[in-house]
C-alpha cells in the first residue's frame, strides 16, 4: 500500500452537542480536486434546524466525498478524505470492504483477513472478530478459525429444520434503481391520507350506472363525462344532504351549499385538490369551464389559497387509463368521496333482452362515523338515476 | 459577567439585516465584539432556505408580491418562515460550543419571556427536531432556525407577538403542512398597544439571563461604530 494513507486526512460529522447522535449534510462547498485550507469550510451539516460549517481539520486536496447531500450519517462517520498536498492517491487504493481489505487508518481496528479465512469462518459460522490471531501482528490465520470453530459452542438453532432464514443484507437495489427523498408534496398527501385512514372509519360502496345517455349528452355537448356526473352529484346531494357534509370531532356540519372538490392530478408532483365553491348554482356547462380552468391553474401552481379550501364533497377521476373500480380516501373533513372510472361498452340485460350499454362503476367512500350504509347506497341510486336521465 | 449586548433595531429590511449579521458574525468570529443580539421586526418577507421545496410555495412570488410580500432566498438550512411586522425577530450572534444546548436555551428564554407577558408556552423537544420552537398548546408562536460558522451562531428566533397572521397560510411553514401559528395578541385577551415594545424587553432579558450574561443595551450607532472600528 502507498504511504499516502497516512497523509490523509478524514473530515467527520462532527458532535454538534451531547445529546446529539447524527446530522443530515445539506450542502457541499468543495467538491473532489478542490485544494482547501485548514479551517476552510468544506460543507455543512443539519440537525434539529441547526446547520453548522464544518471546517476542514487541515490543509490539502478533496480526494474523496463519501456523503451526499441529505444523506444524515452518525457523528464520527467520515464525510471527506482529504489527501496531503502532495497530491495523495486516496481513491485508488481504496477498496470496497466487500472484497475483503478494509481501509486502516490509525490504530487497526479493523483488521485484515484472508480470503480462505473469511470462507472458513464463513462455512463454520465463527465470528473473526472474537479470534485471538496467532500470525504476524496478531493476524488470524486459517488454523486459528478452524481452532475456534471446534471449541465453539453451536448455535441453538442450527440443526433444527425449522430454522428461521437468516435476515437478509438488505438487498443491493442500488443495482438496478435510486433511492430518492420523498419530494414535500408527496410527504404532505401521504400525511393528509394517513390522517383519514387514521380518523374516519371508511367504507366503500358500489353501484353499475347506465352512461349511455350521459355519452350521448357529452356527444352533443363536446364536454367530457365528468362535468355531467359532477352536476348528477350535485342534484344527489341536495336529495342526501347528510352527505354533503364535514365531520371535525363529534362537530358533524351538514352545509347548504355544494362546493365541490375536484381532485387533479399534478403527473409526478402529485395532486391538489381545487375547490368549486357553490357549485350547485352552475349547469354542466359552467361546471366544465370551472373545471378546466382549475385544473390548468392547479398545473401552473396559480391556485389561490381559497381555491383549495372549503370543500364540502369531493369527486376523484382516475378513469382515464380503464380501472375500473377504487376505495378513494375520503378528503377529510369531509365525510364522502365519489370515486368515477372508466365508462367501458358491456352486454347487460334489460327487460329480459342482451343490450350494449356504456356501463361504469360508482364508488363512494363514506365515513361510518357519520352516516351508514343505506344513505350511501340510496345516494348512489339517486345519482344513478339521475345519470341515466341526462338529457 | 460577560455581557450580552443588546440592539433594538426597528423595523429592518430582511436583506440589510442580513448583512448586518454576516458583519457581527464575522467579527464574532475574530473576538472583536462580545456576543451581541439584534431584536428587529422586518417588512413583510418569505424567506426561502435551501432545502425547501417549490411546492412549499403553492400560490407563486407574483401572487405574494401582489400581496406585498417579498421572497428572499437565503442560504440557510430549514425551509420556509414568514416575518412581518408584530414579529418579534431575534437575531443573537454568539458564541457557541454545543449547538442542541443552544438551541433548547432560546427555547427556555422564549418560555420564560412569553410567561411573563401571560402565555404559557412550551417546547416539544419529545416530538422531535421538526417541532423545534415554542408553542402554546398544539399551537406554534416561536420559530428557531440557527447557522453555526466557526463557532458562532446566526439567525436565531421570531416570536408572533401581534402580527397579522393570514400570511402564515399562504405557504407551508417550515415543512409541517399542518402546523396551526398563534400570537401573543392571539392567546391574550383584550388589545395591548404596547405589546411588541414590552415583549421585546422581556426577550432581551430572558435570553441574557439564559446566556448566564449581563444585558448591555446598544444603539444601532453605537454597534456600527463597533463594526466599523474593526480592522477590515
Amino acid at each position: 500500500m502507498s504511504s499516502s494513507v497516512t497523509e490523509a486526512t478524514d473530515v467527520t460529522m462532527p458532535q454538534m452537542g451531547v445529546s446529539v447522535a447524527e446530522g443530515t449534510v445539506v450542502a457541499w462547498h468543495v467538491k473532489v480536486g478542490d485544494t482547501v485550507a485548514a479551517d476552510q469550510t468544506v460543507c455543512e451539516v443539519s440537525t434539529d434546524k441547526i446547520d453548522t460549517e464544518v471546517p476542514a481539520p487541515a490543509a490539502g486536496v478533496v480526494s474523496e466525498i463519501l456523503v451526499e447531500v441529505e444523506q444524515t450519517v452518525p457523528v464520527g462517520a467520515v464525510l471527506a478524505r482529504l489527501g496531503g498536498e502532495g497530491g495523495a492517491q486516496g481513491t485508488q487504493n481504496r477498496v470496497s470492504p466487500e472484497r475483503g481489505r478494509v481501509e486502516i487508518n490509525g490504530q487497526g481496528e479493523h483488521r485484515y483477513y484472508s480470503p480462505v479465512v473469511r470462507r472458513i469462518a464463513a462455512d463454520k459460522h465463527v465470528d473473526l472478530e472474537r479470534i485471538q490471531g496467532s500470525g504476524r501482528n496478531g493476524r488470524v490465520r486459517k488454523q486459528d478459525v478452524l481452532a475456534a470453530a471446534e471449541t465453539q459452542e453451536p448455535p441453538l438453532h442450527i440443526e433444527s429444520p425449522y430454522r428461521p432464514d437468516e435476515p437478509d443484507v438488505p438487498a443491493p437495489v442500488s443495482k438496478t434503481g435510486e433511492t430518492t427523498t420523498l419530494s414535500r408534496m408527496r410527504r404532505q398527501i401521504g400525511e393528509h391520507m394517513k390522517r383519514s385512514q387514521q380518523t374516519a372509519a371508511t367504507c366503500t360502496t358500489w353501484a353499475e350506472a347506465d352512461m349511455t345517455a350521459v355519452e350521448q349528452a357529452r356527444a352533443k355537448s363536446g364536454l367530457t363525462a365528468l362535468p355531467h356526473v359532477a352536476r348528477a352529484c350535485i342534484t344527489a346531494l341536495a336529495e342526501h344532504p347528510a352527505l354533503n357534509a364535514t365531520l371535525e370531532g363529534e362537530d358533524y356540519a351538514v352545509h347548504h351549499s355544494v362546493n365541490l372538490g375536484i381532485a387533479v392530478s399534478l403527473g409526478e408532483n402529485g395532486l391538489i385538490v381545487p375547490v368549486i365553491h357553490n357549485a350547485q348554482d352552475l349547469s354542466v356547462q359552467g361546471l366544465a369551464g370551472r373545471i378546466k380552468d382549475l385544473a390548468r391553474r392547479a398545473r401552473a401552481g396559480q391556485l389561490s389559497p381559497d381555491e383549495t379550501r372549503g370543500g364540502t364533497f369531493t369527486i376523484t377521476n382516475p378513469g382515464q387509463y380503464g380501472s375500473i373500480m377504487a376505495t378513494p380516501v375520503i378528503n377529510q373533513p369531509q365525510v364522502a368521496i365519489l370515486d368515477l372510472e372508466a365508462v367501458v361498452k358491456r352486454p347487460v340485460v334489460i327487460d329480459d333482452a342482451i343490450a350494449i350499454r356504456a356501463m361504469t362503476i360508482l364508488g363512494l367512500s363514506w365515513d361510518h362515523r357519520a352516516l351508514d350504509g343505506v344513505l350511501a347506497a340510496q345516494f348512489l341510486a339517486t345519482l344513478r338515476g339521475e345519470l341515466e336521465s341526462v338529457r | 459577567m460577560t455581557e450580552l449586548w443588546v440592539c433594538h433595531a426597528g423595523l429592518l429590511d430582511y436583506r440589510e439585516a442580513l448583512a448586518l449579521q454576516q458583519r457581527l458574525c464575522a467579527a464574532r468570529q475574530d473576538g472583536l465584539i462580545p456576543d451581541t443580539m439584534l431584536l428587529l421586526e422586518h417588512p413583510a418577507v418569505v424567506t426561502r432556505g435551501r432545502r425547501a421545496a417549490p411546492e412549499d410555495l403553492p400560490f407563486g412570488e407574483a401572487w405574494l408580491a401582489e400581496r406585498g410580500v417579498d421572497v428572499v432566498d437565503v442560504n440557510r438550512g430549514g425551509k420556509l418562515t414568514y416575518h412581518g411586522p408584530g414579529q418579534l425577530v431575534g437575531y443573537p450572534i454568539v458564541a457557541v460550543d454545543d449547538v442542541v444546548a443552544y438551541v433548547r436555551l432560546l427555547e427556555r428564554a422564549l418560555i420564560s419571556a412569553l410567561a411573563e407577558q401571560g402565555v404559557s408556552a412550551h417546547a416539544r423537544v419529545e416530538d422531535g427536531p421538526d417541532y423545534t420552537g415554542v408553542w402554546v398548546e398544539d399551537r406554534k408562536i416561536a420559530s428557531i432556525g440557527v447557522h453555526v460558522s466557526r463557532g458562532v451562531a446566526t439567525h436565531g428566533f421570531a416570536v408572533n407577538v401581534d402580527n397579522d397572521m393570514a400570511p402564515w397560510t399562504w405557504f407551508t411553514a417550515c415543512g409541517l403542512p399542518s402546523v396551526q401559528m398563534t400570537s401573543v395578541a392571539a392567546e391574550l385577551t383584550g388589545p395591548d398597544p404596547d405589546c411588541m415594545d414590552c415583549f421585546a424587553k422581556r426577550a432581551g432579558h430572558a435570553v441574557a439571563k439564559e446566556l448566564g450574561a449581563r444585558q448591555r443595551l446598544v444603539t444601532p450607532a453605537r454597534l456600527e461604530s463597533a463594526l466599523n472600528a474593526v480592522p477590515a
